[in-house]
């Protein structure tokens, strides 16, 4: 049970969301968007949050895209990860959203919401970081267009009031198998200790990953180190751990030797693999 | 736009009911079933969105109840182990022993009839897949596993 109140609405336009987020806020009630509901709706039984009103952002059209537009996919944020799981025509996409959570818990747990939470994992972001995404926002100062490499610096850096509407990616990318790895503690449900995914553009193998740091990343620097010709898979493996953009995370599932450990035995796996093909 | 404060009343087509009951916006799906509807069947286990024992259909899919707030269900239609009288899945979970203690059985019997309605024909290609969103603290899986391939059979 839930032990306090707020309230709950249900806006129908991204501009109406971002107006009224502005109302409640300035009437001091804190408000939070919503997405799918799974993170806030435990978060607030927990009382880890507190808020006096919810912005439920799931029935806003143009959150709700899944449309090709010429070498891009338009997708938008309150689309579901099942729905992304459940396609053929983007395996890369497909293969990561599927390994988040459940069935059940991905039949709510949408795009934005995997993205913008609180979690720090936020896995559905590893193939939208490879494959470049435009992320379209709307907020109180209007409509903006941003790369999600600029906009995502270890999280989502929105602005107060903003909203995640939609993301535009390069389908060449998602169309790709890929390659996959997700290592977890007890089963396949569950966080993940590392996920390392990695995928070609043209001829640069590029990689992102999840669980390792405590954010997910793409990194310029490592992706430079895995392409070097004239280095063996070997090399590159001992020299990564000095290029991650953070320290790695020990905590009960895992400690940091243990997850280190892994993440070189699958990059090494990963390049190995990759180049073969 | 829709909105909901203090106590709202929502109505809900529930097993094909129009169900009205008064909530607040923090009550979950779950809650409102049990405490406002008297319908029992779907459990509140970890309520954390992990055990899978709360398993509705809302509007044909299948969600964690504990995760959704009962205003999200106004206008829509809930499915709860109550709506699957004489269905197949009920029969092929009697025939196969698909319980030990019960108590995950309907989040199991309403995941696993979502699935066969999805996938009638799919030879169990999607079965772990979907099923790993249960857990039975009895380990009765292969009750459960036998149940769900018994059901696909009855349906044809």
């Amino acid at each position: 049970m839930i032990p306090f109140n707020f309230d709950y609405y249900r806006p129908e336009s991204a501009e109406e969301a971002a107006d009224l987020y502005r109302q409640l806020a300035e009437a001091g009630k804190e408000p939070l968007y919503y997405a799918g509901g799974t993170e806030i709706v435990t978060f607030c039984r927990q009382q880890i949050i507190k808020t006096g009103a919810l912005i439920d952002l799931k029935e806003i059209p143009e959150t709700n895209i899944y449309e090709p537009d010429g070498d891009r996919l338009n997708l938008g944020s309150s689309v579901t990860l099942s729905a992304l799981s459940d396609r053929d025509d983007y395996p890369l996409l497909a293969r990561v959203a599927r390994k988040i959570a459940d069935r059940t818990v991905r039949n709510r747990l949408n795009l934005g919401g995997n993205i913008c939470g609180r979690l720090p994992y936020r896995e559905v972001i590893l193939p939208l970081l490879l494959a470049e995404a435009e992320v379209n926002l709307n907020g109180p100062d209007g409509t903006r267009n941003v790369s999600l490499a600029e906009l995502f610096d270890k999280r989502i850096r929105l602005k107060e009031g903003e909203i995640l509407v939609s993301l535009s990616v390069d389908q060449d990318i998602l169309k790709q198998e890929g390659w996959q790895k997700r290592r977890e503690y007890h089963g396949p449900v569950g966080y993940p200790l590392t996920h390392l995914i990695g995928a070609w553009k043209e001829d640069k193998l590029i990689m992102a990953v999840s669980g390792l740091c405590a954010f997910p990343f793409r990194s310029e620097n490592l992706e430079q180190l895995i392409n070097d010709k004239g280095l063996t898979s070997q090399e590159k493996v001992k020299q990564s751990s000095d290029l991650l953009p953070g320290p790695v995370r020990g905590d009960e599932m895992a400690s940091k030797e243990y997850r280190e450990a892994m993440w070189q035995k699958d990059l090494l796996q990963m390049l190995d693999e990759m180049e073969g093909r | 736009m829709k909105s909901y404060s203090d106590v709202a009343k929502v109505t809900i087509d529930v097993n094909g009911e129009e169900r009205s009951v008064h909530v607040r916006p923090a009550d979950t799906l779950l809650r409102a079933l049990r405490e406002k509807m008297g319908l029992t069947g779907a459990k509140p286990g970890c309520e954390n969105g992990d055990c899978g024992a709360c398993t509705v259909l809302l509007d044909g899919v299948p969600v964690k109840s504990c995760l959704v707030l009962a205003v999200e269900a106004d206008g829509r239609a809930v499915t709860t182990v109550e709506g699957l009288k004489n269905t197949a899945i009920q029969q092929a979970f009697m025939e196969e022993g698909g319980f030990q203690c019960g108590y995950c059985t309907s989040g199991f019997l309403v995941n696993a009839y979502a699935l066969l309605e999805k996938y009638p024909d799919s030879k169990g290609k999607h079965d772990r897949e979907w099923l790993e969103s249960n857990l039975c603290r009895c380990t009765g899986y292969e009750g459960i596993s036998r149940s769900i391939d018994r059901a696909r059979k009855l349906k044809k």
